[in-house]
């Protein structure tokens, strides 16, 4: 059964390779992949308009089958024109951000497979904001 | 669910973000009649969105990705029964006669001066708890804020927050507010305003677009779509319009309404926004506690049109804003618990267009001139200094400016070939449909609006309740 109502097998595929490029992993850090936060993709897709999520359907869909070093030099591409006038620019940008709120946000959320037994990403970026709620709110 | 659809109301309120709360509450200690539509979610203490993932998404127009045709700009466009009052800093400050001078100039509207808004001020006020954050508990952030500007000599004051009691004592961190207030400290207007308007009668649809309404002399009726439920219609004998600037602009322009009032959808104002990050040795933990406790007051940066805010973001908006990837990105985040922050609010002056395509979609036109980019850079060049002085060994730029004070497209004024609404909250032509929120802004004043959108809104409804009484 697939984890996604909104990406198919190969948007979901091309997301994951693109999160590992995007968010490799470090010696501290976990890759996007290893921690299943794909898994947790719907809670952002279910509320993008339809214009967004086609959009995004298309780009994973080719980032499926592209080699690694297009999705780089794509993702490169949108870094270095970030001041690029006229529609080439806006749609980098666009672009840029699609898929960087793709990828960072669940991974950003602390979000994890139960199969993941690493450190999360909260404890390594030292995020431990809090909030003491009553009982009756918790 | 429209129960009874040949119900007359006696207003129709379309928003229930900070103005329809504010004049709802008024016209309902009347015994008005009241219903309000909302196209966001009427979440509460115990089912706000608890991470940035789901806050994002949920809380905001097209879960938080809403571009502008250029795409230099992303807006946050609150979509949440409480709207902006739920996701933003809590900042309330009253505007100065700068900004009410250039909104008298641009509108002709005489009330526009200190004097004639400081009992409306007053009455907002009356209805929220304001607090600023004492010492003790001000963070990191908040003190290289402080000492940046000692040392560089400029002027800072302390942030007035519309809180009651965010329990610091306990450990709690603001940032945790910016997807709704589980502790109902943040003064948003379901904790305040709206909850006794509920109790004076007031009912409240969520989830419920409106798509169009249709005015005739004697009433307004409401077209709305509701999911997968389809669409409903409800009948009022007056209307106001409180779905912000974009929400209200789009609404009149899918109405048709342009052609009598060709000023819908112009002169559309957002305060860009560009988060700074300065990266120390020492840790920093700007998200504990307090991360907010000032903000500039400098008679300079006023003048040159922007203002610095001591602020702060959910890691997602950070990692997105630095604008890296690979192990570069990695080793930046590995530091976050380094990290400090400053953001520059520029004082916009390029007014902006929104727009409905034939397929329904709406288009915002905001583009930064030279003038907006010269505010934006002079207010860099000063966060860098802060940081420096402060001992910051890197100073990092967000990488894409964020639009949250979303302002004008129905701008308030005498003359209706230039303005939406007259200086009694009506619109130009239109005696039963009225607006006060954000969207009647005529320019950018450089200041947060919240407050001065629930001034505003206070003496819209004695406007308004009278106009219905008489």
């Amino acid at each position: 059964m697939s984890i996604s109502r909104y990406f198919n097998e190969n948007q979901l595929k091309g997301l994951i390779k693109t999160g590992d490029i995007i968010l490799p992993g470090t010696n501290k850090s976990p890759s996007f992949s290893q921690t299943g936060c794909v898994l947790y993709i719907d809670r952002m897709l279910a509320y993008l308009t339809d214009d967004d999520l086609n959009g995004l359907r298309l780009v994973f869909g080719i980032f499926r089958w592209s080699p690694k070093w297009i999705i780089r030099f794509v993702l490169k591409g949108c870094k270095n024109n970030q001041n690029l006038p006229g529609f080439l620019g806006a749609g980098l940008r666009m672009l840029e951000l699609g898929i960087n709120g793709a990828v960072m946000s669940p991974y950003y959320a602390n979000l994890c497979s139960a199969d993941y037994k690493g450190p999360k990403v909260f404890d390594i970026i030292g995020w431990d904001a809090k909030m003491v709620v009553p009982d009756d709110v918790v | 669910m429209n129960k009874n659809p040949s119900h007359l109301y006696d207003v129709i309120f379309v928003g229930a973000g900070i103005s329809g709360p504010f004049i709802a509450h008024e016209l309902c200690k009347a015994g008005i009649d009241c219903l309000m539509l909302e196209a966001g979610k009427h979440y509460t203490r115990k089912t706000y969105p608890r991470n940035d993932l789901d806050g994002t998404s949920q809380l905001y127009w097209a879960g938080g990705m809403e571009l502008g045709q250029d795409c230099q700009i992303a807006f946050l466009r609150p979509k949440v029964v409480g709207g902006g009052s739920i996701v933003n800093q809590a900042l309330v400050d009253r505007f100065d006669d700068d900004a009410f001078d250039s909104w008298r100039d641009q509108s002709g509207v005489d009330f526009f001066n200190e004097s004639d808004m400081a009992p409306w001020y007053e009455k907002a006020e009356s209805e929220i708890s304001i607090q600023t954050i004492s010492e003790a508990f001000r963070n990191e952030n908040a003190n290289i804020f402080k000492q940046g500007f000692d040392k560089l000599g400029f002027t800072h004051a302390p942030l007035r927050r519309a809180q009651k009691d965010c329990k610091h004592e306990e450990g709690n961190c603001c940032i945790e507010c910016l997807n709704g207030c589980r502790i109902g400290s943040k003064q948003s207007t379901p904790e305040t305003v709206l909850k006794e308007a509920l109790t004076l009668g007031l009912t409240l649809i969520p989830e419920v677009e409106v798509v169009k309404i249709s005015p005739s002399a004697d009433q307004v009726v409401v077209e709305s779509m509701n999911g997968l439920k389809g669409k409903n219609q409800y009948r009022a004998k007056h209307l106001v319009l409180a779905a912000g600037a974009i929400g209200n602009s789009r609404l009149l322009l899918m109405s048709g309404m342009n052609k009598q009032l060709p000023a819908i959808g112009k002169n559309f104002f957002c305060h860009p926004q560009y988060m700074a990050f300065g990266i120390y040795n020492k840790e920093i933990k700007a998200h504990l506690g307090a991360f907010q406790a000032f903000k500039s007051d400098d008679a300079g940066f006023r003048k040159d049109g922007f203002k610095l805010e001591n602020v702060y973001a959910g890691p997602a908006a950070i990692a997105i804003l630095l604008g890296n990837y690979g192990q570069a990105h990695h080793r930046y985040m590995e530091k976050l618990s380094h990290f400090a922050c400053i953001e520059v609010c520029t004082r916009d002056t390029t007014p902006g267009s929104i727009r409905v395509k034939r397929n329904g979609k709406t288009i915002i036109d905001k583009t930064r001139n030279k003038e907006d980019l010269a505010r934006y850079d002079k207010g860099k060049k000063i966060i860098n200094e802060i940081f420096r002085s402060t001992g910051a060994k890197e100073v990092v730029y967000g990488s894409f400016g964020i639009g949250l004070h979303l302002m004008g497209g129905c701008a308030i004024g005498v003359n209706p070939k230039t303005s939406v609404v007259d200086p009694e909250f009506r619109l130009h032509g239109y005696k039963n449909i009225f607006a006060a929120d954000s969207s009647i802004f005529p320019n950018a004043p450089g200041i947060n609006p919240s407050l001065t959108i629930m001034a505003l809104s206070k003496k819209a409804a004695a406007d308004i309740l009278r106009s219905i009484q008489s």
